[in-house]
């Protein structure tokens, strides 16, 4: 049986998402001076989702979860969680070591996508799981905005082939 | 040169990712002889043909939309194609029988698919915000909902398995 998650959990997840998708984003700027502007804007924009995202969770705090939760049947919360323990999506290994083995501009921009893809399938869970009231037309912003992102990262990838 | 595609296309795409689907969960079936993990495939092979039925009904009044607004291009319906462009990626992969060609483990084949499904849901939720509420967005959400369940179901197969 798959526990399902708590808001608390959840957020914090997201946070660690952008957080990852920050550090990955610098480093591999400093790595490929070549793309380096595209890589930087999209870090920026990954600081400003982890800001979003702990100020949804710190105004959840002292809130009944309760209300803010929306999932009946709790199966967006049990996506959640089988995203988030490791085996479809390893939020725990560090950004920086991936970008190693990654030795083109090329590379990287294709792991950045497969990053930015399962982040978008973390996020349309999460909107699923919490009410408007917790915020769901935010996380509906930053799915967009990452949508955005793997346009830009397309794009990129399409003027280097 | 950004290539950019029409609402028309979007839904194949759909269709074809469904067809992919419904392919590669058969012949996943074919590779076991436990009869459990064997009728997981299948069933999940045959919720991908209802949903590859259900892009196919979508397309199909997206046409009768289109004609009787007197439009011949139904191009208005996707304000920024661009972004379904950037989508596509996760649309347009290769023939199934390639992608399980030298996998025999059961593990390795379901993370292989629960990376077929994160790219559905993640192409289907673009899909979602460029068509309009009538054209059928409940029922691109509904879709969207299964395919976690997909994930979820393929997720408990695996931890059995370890």
């Amino acid at each position: 049986m798959v526990m399902p998650f708590n808001a608390d959990e959840v957020f914090e997840m997201a946070e660690q998402i952008e957080r990852n998708g920050g550090k990955f984003y610098r480093a591999a700027a400093e790595k490929f001076p070549a793309i380096s502007m595209v890589l930087l804007g999209l870090a920026a924009m990954e600081d400003e989702h982890l800001k979003t995202f702990a100020n949804m969770r710190a105004e959840l705090s002292g809130t009944e979860v309760e209300e803010l939760l929306f999932d009946p049947d709790e199966q967006a919360q049990m996506y959640l969680r089988v995203m988030a323990d490791g085996h479809v999506f390893d939020v725990k290994a560090d950004p920086v070591e991936q970008l190693a083995t990654r030795n083109t501009p090329e590379d990287v921009l294709k792991m950045a996508i497969g990053a930015e893809r399962d982040s978008i399938a973390f996020y349309v869970g999460l909107k699923e799981a919490v009410s408007r009231k917790a915020g769901k037309d935010k996380v509906d912003e930053i799915i967009k905005e990452e949508m955005g992102h793997i346009v830009t990262l397309t794009e990129k990838l399409q003027d280097l082939m | 040169m950004t290539v950019t595609f029409n609402a028309f296309e979007v839904f194949e795409i759909a269709e074809q990712i469904e067809r992919n689907g419904t392919d590669f969960y058969i012949r996943a079936a074919e590779l076991f002889d436990d009869p459990n993990t064997c009728q997981m495939f299948l069933r999940l092979a045959e919720w991908e043909k209802e949903h590859e039925q259900t892009f196919a009904r979508m397309k199909q009044q997206l046409s009768e939309h289109s004609r009787q607004a007197g439009t011949s291009e139904p191009d208005d319906l996707l304000p920024d194609p661009r972004v379904m462009a950037g989508l596509a990626v996760f649309g347009i992969r290769s023939d199934p029988a390639e992608e399980l060609r030298g996998r025999q483990d059961k593990t390795d084949i379901i993370r292989r698919v629960v990376e077929m499904e994160k790219d559905s849901i993640v192409f289907y939720h673009g899909l979602k915000e460029f068509v309009p509420a009538g054209a059928g967005k409940d029922k691109i959400d509904d879709i969207i909902k299964e395919e976690m369940r997909h994930i979820i179901i393929l997720d408990q197969s695996m931890k059995q398995n370890e």
